[in-house]
């Protein structure tokens, strides 16, 4: 890694990593677990002047619950969801079957769950799992605290409505109730590389068998990673049988995905995966 | 994971594996690299690449980099001054180029100029400061591309040339009438992608002049060539050229060239008389490196209703890159059209085409791999369209008598190949895998699974020119005995292998034999390790020279004793004769004895089959077998050449399934995210497997060994593309084109075979 020249802070208050980016007025940059700012300070795609280190900051470490939603810190790494109890219920499982699918082990004890948010990578698996969910981003600033829901803080590839003088403190997700069955599945070319597509799905059924809630999120199958919005509304009020949920895949990769096309992922690909993914996650949660 | 080494010691060496001699520094991280060696003063080096695949050069601006702190100095092609144009180590050599780009660049990550600074950061900060004037050019980016475009190397500079730099014909071409009579022809188009050869170390050196020589530390696999190439390119004089290969981490047939920069470099350590290193590091490696594979393919095959294959063409145009460095390789591809069948006609076309892309060279196999494909899958096809089982079919063809002269030119040594073809079939049980076949076609619900099988033959100890090597053993007066041998080892065990083969002749312990290679004021001679030349050439020149010291000593002590030479004996490393007290052969000293082995190339052969399974909806192979049985002749070290399998397998499944440098409309690579983008198989991606040798001893090699280390990546991909075309019988074969991706096989299946 030869990164051009850069400051360097470590505060141990978010007021002072605000105070920090302030200061920098533009050309500050946070640093997490490092998994994606040191790749592109190798590549020096980016020069910040000086890289504000929160890994001191104790009010953004750890995950917390309160009645409605899980709090994740911004200090939380991948590795600390790869086990379903890190987070009770369904929610856990879910997270714990994406965190398998993040990079690989030693990137998963550095890079953090809300540094992928942040980054806003496509294909990210947090990203797809916040925006299908309809989970909120905590940020900080000078101006003070806001939250955002996902769907309005992923506006395309590695970008968001973050403003530079703002941290992301932590991601909030909606707690899932125990009776919502939950799946993913992604599809990746080896076992360590970015997912072409993944998909995950939160369904929920009343007493008759009815799908009354249908979460999808969709990694790698836009610009930016979506909540399946149209398929969702196609599965809600059907029994979720095997007709309904392949008319809600196909309805994901027709109307809900807008592929970007990559070297051995190209647009018609990537719809399709989304279909295949898709059909197949549901038919996990049937 | 059930990797069932199976097969049978076949070594010489009967003493049981302790290990290398070199594991204990290389993993524990004692190992020294170039990148370890930091003389005093020692200046750091970032190259100024060209950021397009294709433009006019119309200035280089260094003002804004020199003024930088810590910059020694900043050259260009300007500043090169009586420094020669690059040599071209295989194939003609027009058209020439300089070692920094002049008027025009012809690649993205051509050289441009060179940043001198106290440390790399600071390199790296001023080369982003070197301003380049340019106007581009529309690319070249593929063999089909050039021979209708513009000449890569026209007007003013080399008028007349076109982007043809090399076009050669094996064989006569096949009669017309073979065709017409032919029960059955098949014809194919395929693509060898381009592959980065990708060692864990890429290409370093570090060059510091002093009492007026040149020592240079280089990763490199052909360490007098490299001398020979820097004095000659420099118009200095070889002997006051040193280079030494300290510890390498890879090369694969990509670190033997004169490379442009290792001359930029030395020029900058003579003119500034500072050491100079450069490092390269993973992004240049990727995008500036030279590259393997990279050919378009159309082969053709006639056979008649038995399925006795009456003859081959293949046609070849080789993606050569910008700088013509690599014309000589696809010429193997050439040479080995028919393969390890006896085909009475056959006929190659091979021509190494010119574009925008970085230069082709050799990767580990370098022509061989491109042939067997080609003629693995057409015989697949022909099978197919016969109606007749592929082992079958195969068996119909295979050489059996040798020595065989292709009509091509090739003289193949030796070999049994039914006896490889039915170890592979054992060690794969093909009779369950049908059955299993044959019950999932009945299953719409069952994934699709095939069979594939590649029979190949390649060559190694190298062309002629290079068909000798140099060995030497010494003893010294403590009894220790140093042995010297021309080849360079770049992670192939030679510390290990050659001081136990040295070891063995003289019946002594191996502890007792230093390793010297790879340092040319050491050695006096030598062609490197490419080829897979070590074992065999290295090997039998080190297997030689200790045979001839045993005869000199015990010569020497029968002169000493005045005793018949018939009765001095030597017993581990004593002379003994009736009523003389042993003589330790130390005692001797100096006493050395040098070799320089010659014979003709050695044939190295085996079977491969791969069974896999395809989900139809996402187009995902996975591999549930591979058999790899090869022939090294007698191994010399079982251990050392099951890894030489292993990884020359996982390579072989990354050209077959992942591996892949896409290029865009003007022959840029477009790898954004480096290795996250260039997928190499892990130890996650190995399948099952089975590895098993054959032995049958070369007949030209004193210790019957031939190469070893290049067969996976020959076996492997034909193995699994044909199991694949097995797997899908719907589906057109030609949709079916490596690297084998999800997309690229849910894209064949969308398009079902048209029938005619």
């Amino acid at each position: 890694v030869k990164p051009p020249p850069f400051g360097y802070l470590a505060p141990t208050t978010v007021d002072d990593a605000v105070a920090a980016l302030h200061e920098a007025a533009g050309t500050g940059k946070v640093l997490a677990g490092g998994q994606s700012l040191l790749q592109d300070l190798r590549w020096r795609r980016v020069h910040p002047t000086v890289l504000v280190d929160i890994g001191g900051i104790d009010e953004v470490a750890g995950i917390s619950v309160t009645a409605e939603e899980v709090r994740i810190g911004a200090r939380v790494r991948h590795r600390d969801l790869e086990h379903p109890e890190a987070v009770a219920g369904p929610l856990g499982t879910l997270l714990a079957r994406a965190a398998a699918h993040v990079a690989h082990p030693p990137v998963r004890s550095r890079g953090t769950v809300v540094g992928s948010l942040a980054w806003a990578h496509p294909a990210s698996e947090w990203c797809g799992i916040a925006a299908g969910l309809g989970g909120r981003v905590e940020l900080a600033s000078r101006r003070g605290r806001r939250t955002v829901p996902v769907a309005e803080f992923l506006v395309g590839p590695g970008r968001t409505t973050c403003g530079v003088d703002e941290l992301v403190t932590a991601l909030l997700l909606p707690r899932l109730p125990d009776s919502v069955r939950v799946a993913f599945r992604e599809q990746r070319r080896t076992h360590a590389s970015f997912a072409q597509v993944a998909v995950a799905v939160a369904v929920e059924k009343d007493d008759d068998g009815t799908v009354t809630r249908a979460d999808i999120g969709l990694s790698g199958a836009a610009p930016t990673a979506v909540r399946a919005e149209t398929a969702g509304v196609e599965l809600c009020g059907t029994c979720g049988g095997p007709d309904d949920r392949a008319h809600a895949a196909a309805v994901a990769a027709r109307d809900d995905a807008d592929p970007v096309a990559e070297p051995h992922a190209g647009v018609a690909y990537r719809r399709n995966l989304v279909d295949v993914l898709l059909r197949r996650v549901l038919e996990e949660v049937a | 994971m059930d990797h069932a080494l199976q097969g049978t010691p076949l070594g010489v060496t009967s003493r049981p594996w302790t290990g290398r001699v070199e594991d204990r520094r290389l993993l524990t991280g004692t190992g020294t690299y170039v990148a370890d060696l930091a003389p005093p003063g020692c200046l750091e080096v970032a190259f100024v690449r060209s950021p397009v695949a294709h433009a006019v050069l119309d200035g280089v601006v260094i003002d804004r980099a020199r003024t930088l702190p810590g910059v020694r100095a900043v050259l260009t092609a300007a500043d090169l001054g009586d420094v020669c144009d690059v040599p071209v180590t295989l194939g003609p050599t027009p058209p020439s180029f300089r070692p920094l780009a002049t008027d025009r660049v012809r690649y993205r990550g051509e050289p441009v100029a060179i940043v001198l600074a106290d440390d790399r950061y600071r390199a790296d900060d001023a080369a982003a400061r070197v301003d380049l004037a340019l106007t581009p050019l529309p690319g070249i980016p593929t063999p089909a591309a050039s021979l209708e475009g513009p000449p890569l190397y026209g007007d003013q500079e080399n008028p007349g040339v076109g982007n043809t730099a090399l076009e050669k014909e094996f064989g006569p071409p096949v009669e017309d009438g073979t065709w017409e009579r032919a029960a059955v022809v098949v014809g194919a188009s395929f693509r060898q992608q381009l592959l980065a050869p990708t060692s864990l170390e890429a290409r370093a050196i570090l060059v510091a002049p002093q009492d007026d020589r040149l020592h240079v530390w280089c990763s490199h696999q052909h360490p007098h060539g490299l001398k020979q190439g820097l004095a000659k390119a420099l118009g200095v004089a070889a002997a006051d050229v040193r280079v030494v290969v300290p510890d390498a981490g890879g090369a694969f047939g990509a670190k033997s060239p004169t490379f442009a920069e290792y001359l930029v470099v030395a020029h900058a350590a003579r003119l500034l008389g500072v050491p100079v290193r450069w490092v390269e590091d993973r992004t240049e490696a990727l995008h500036a490196a030279t590259r393997g594979r990279g050919q378009d393919q159309r082969i053709r095959l006639a056979a008649d209703a038995d399925g006795k294959i009456l003859a081959i063409d293949l046609q070849v145009d080789a993606d050569i890159g910008a700088h013509p460095l690599g014309s000589g390789i696809p010429l193997q591809t050439g040479l080995q059209a028919s393969g390890p069948y006896a085909v009475p006609e056959v006929h190659a076309r091979v021509r190494a085409i010119l574009t925008t892309t970085a230069p082709t060279f050799a990767y580990r196999g370098a022509g061989r791999p491109e042939a067997a494909y080609a003629i693995e899958r057409g015989v697949d096809l022909l099978a197919r369209e016969l109606n007749i089982d592929p082992v079958e079919l195969r068996r119909r063809n295979l050489i059996t008598t040798f020595p065989y002269d292709t009509p091509t030119g090739r003289r193949y040594d030796s070999a049994d190949h039914l006896a490889a073809l039915d170890k592979a079939l054992e060690l794969l049980d093909l009779p369950r895998w049908r059955a299993e076949q044959a019950r999932r076609r009945d299953d719409p619900q069952a994934w699709p699974l095939g069979v594939g099988l590649a029979c190949y033959v390649e060559r190694s100890g190298g062309e002629p020119g290079i068909l000798v090597e140099y060995g030497s053993v010494e003893v010294r007066a403590d009894g220790t005995v140093v042995a010297r041998v021309g080849t360079s080892s770049t992670g192939q065990s030679h510390e290990t292998v050659f001081a136990e083969l040295v070891a063995d002749v003289l019946g002594i312990d191996p502890a007792r034999v230093r390793l010297v290679e790879a340092d040319t004021d050491e050695v006096p001679e030598g062609n490197g390790s490419f080829a897979s030349r070590s074992a065999q050439m290295g090997g039998a020149a080190l297997h030689e020279a200790a045979t001839a010291l045993v005869e000199e000593a015990r010569a020497r002590a029968a002169e000493r004793w005045t005793a018949d030479l018939d009765a001095v004996t030597w017993r581990e490393g004593c002379l003994e004769a009736d009523g003389r007290a042993p003589l330790e052969v130390g005692e001797l000293a100096p006493l050395r004895v040098e070799h320089r082995f010659t014979s003709p190339a050695a044939f190295p052969y085996g079977c491969y089959a791969a069974v896999v399974e395809v989900d139809p909806e996402l187009g995902d192979v996975q591999v549930l077998r591979l058999v790899a049985v090869d022939d090294y002749g007698s191994v010399l070290d079982e251990t050392v050449t099951r890894g030489q399998t292993l990884g020359s397998i996982v390579q072989g499944l990354g050209q077959a399934l992942y591996e892949d440098v896409p290029l865009d409309a003007d022959g840029a690579a477009v790898l954004p995210q480096g290795l996250l983008d260039y997928l190499l198989p892990t130890a996650a991606e190995v399948p099952p497997l089975a590895l098993a040798e054959t032995a049958v001893p070369a007949p030209d090699n004193p210790l019957g060994a031939k190469g070893a280390g290049e067969a996976g990546c020959i076996g492997v991909p034909p193995a699994i593309a044909n199991a694949v075309v097995d797997a899908l019988p719907g589906v057109d074969p030609a949709a079916l084109q490596l690297p084998l991706t999800p997309e690229t096989v849910w894209k064949a299946m969308q398009r079902p075979r048209e029938r005619r």
